[in-house]
This record gives structure tokens, sequence and C-alpha cells, in this order.
């Protein structure tokens, strides 16, 4: 028996809505949930927890993607999953009004992605790879940081002015130089929907100036990385 | 399968981790009771990664 409930997003409350068809995990459709003037998105399941997978994760996006073209979303994390009925509607009444602000916040705006990768080449002391002290090892480790260093800061140079391109045609951004793996900038646009095609253009001069780079663009995405959520929501009831 | 293909999927995998495990909306303790596994996720992202070294190497 499915007793307990997915949670996919929380948007606005809207009559409309009662419409859409869309089917959840394990094929079990999705219905809505009302406190107020706010939905939760849900799929009964009896499962506890979702695996990690690229079907799971793509039916978790595409449910919100369909959701998405009429209302404001507030993505939920994969995998969010309650009790009870009760449990969606007191989450919805806990949190009430920090919703209410991330939806503002992110009302008639998608979110965009863009990952540059860039292999950095190390320099290989092998001149002083014959180590026989200590010393040596720690000399060899000091000239390869210093080489790492003075490569990697023009390449973030190039990255803080695409980051500040980007920035002037979106509400609101985020990134991060994770510098592993290749990946040397990660960000994340907040962009009116009419923007889109502006900043989709940016995106591909962008691409032609420096092609130095391998640039992924992605989107548009429900604003993932725009809606916050303090924890201590027990002053909104 | 095409490596093109598989680095497309790899590609796709990478974005949806990044936002569905990183970031939105987290309710942890009384009202959720599931947060994904943790083992598979750092599983996925190593994968993931190999996809995109042999990419940026192709340059």
């Amino acid at each position: 028996m499915e007793s307990n409930y997915y949670l996919y997003c929380v948007t606005p409350k809207n009559n409309r809505n009662n419409e859409l068809k869309l089917i959840g995990h394990d094929g079990k459709e999705v219905f809505i949930i009302s406190y107020r003037y706010l939905s939760a998105f849900v799929s009964k399941t009896n499962k506890s927890s979702y695996e990690t997978n690229l079907d799971n994760l793509q039916l978790h996006e595409k449910v919100i993607e369909q959701i998405m073209n009429n209302n404001s979303v507030l993505p939920m994390r994969f995998s969010s999953i309650c009790k009870t009925r009760d449990d969606v509607k007191l989450m919805l009444r806990k949190y009430y009004s920090q919703f209410r602000e991330n939806i503002k916040k992110v009302d008639n705006k998608v979110e965009m992605g863009i990952k540059i990768f860039y292999k950095i080449e190390n320099e290989d002391y092998e001149k002083i790879s014959n180590i026989s002290s200590g010393k040596d090892y720690m000399m060899k480790r000091f000239y390869m940081f210093e080489d790492w260093k003075n490569k990697i800061q023009p390449v973030l140079d190039k990255t803080r002015n695409i980051h500040n391109r980007l920035s002037t045609k979106s509400c609101d951004s985020r990134f991060t130089n994770p510098l592993k793996n290749n990946l040397i900038f990660n960000g994340a646009y907040l962009v009116s929907k009419d923007e889109v095609d502006k900043f989709s253009e940016i995106v591909s001069e962008i691409k032609n100036q420096y092609t130095e780079f391998k640039i992924i663009f992605s989107g548009p995405w429900s604003p993932y990385n725009f809606v916050f959520i303090k924890q201590a929501g027990d002053g909104d009831e | 399968m095409s490596d093109l293909a598989q680095q497309e999927k790899d590609i796709t995998l990478l974005e949806l981790l990044d936002r569905l495990l990183d970031k939105g909306i987290v309710l942890y303790g009384d009202l959720t009771i599931s947060i994904a596994d943790i083992d598979l996720i750092y599983l996925g992202i190593r994968l993931v990664i190999g996809g995109m070294d042999s990419l940026t190497r192709e340059k």
C-alpha cells in the first residue's frame, strides 16, 4: 500500500493546475495538496527513498518542468518524502511565509546554467624528482604549486569577465570556481523569461570568443539555486 | 552506445546531480523522511567526471 508522499515542488495555488495530468515515480499520478494560497505537487509511494540514478533524476525534473510552464515553481530536492498528507500540509503551513517570499523572488524567472571546463597542464618537475631529502620533496611541491598558481590566475580572471557579462542580463547569480576535474567555473543565473533569448545570445558570443574553454550551457531550469528555506520555520505558524 | 551519446548522458547526469541533490528546497528532520542515498551520489559523480575528462582532452 502506498502511504508516503513524494514531493516535487511548491507553487502558488492555481485552479487550472487541477487539469494537469502528470505521471510521477512508479507510474503514479501527480496530484495537488493545498494550504491557503500554496500547493504542493506530490505522488503516492510506498518507498522511503529513491535510488539516485539518471532515470529517477530525469523523472523528478520532467514533472517539475511541466508544472513550470504555467507556474512559478519552488523545486524540492530529489527524494523528499513525507509520511502523511497532514505532514505535507504542515510543511506548507510551517514554511508558508518563506515559501511565499521565495515565490515572489523567482516569479516569471528561470535558472540558466554555465559550466566551464579547462585542462590546466602542470609542468613536470622531473629535474628535481630525484628526491634525496625531505627538503627536495618540499621544493618540488612548492614549484609545482607556484606554477599552477601562475597558470590558474589568468584563467580565473577570464571566467570572472564571463560572469560579469552574464550578470548584466540576470536578476541574481551564483558562481563557484571548483577547480576540480577540469571544472573551473560553475555558474547559475536567474533570468526573466522574456530575457532568455538575449541571455542565450550573449552565451553564444562568449562561446565564440573563448574557444579555449569547453562551455556547457543549460536551461531553462526551475530555480534550484535561488530558493532558500531557513530551517527554523516555527515563527511562521 | 557511442562516445558522444555517452558524453551527452554524462553531462545531463552532471547537471541533474548538481541541482537535484545539492540545491532546491530541503527540509531536514521532522517532516520529510528521506534524503537521497549518499554513497550512490558519489559513485555517480566519479562516473561523470571520467566522461568530462575525455571530453576536454578531445579539443
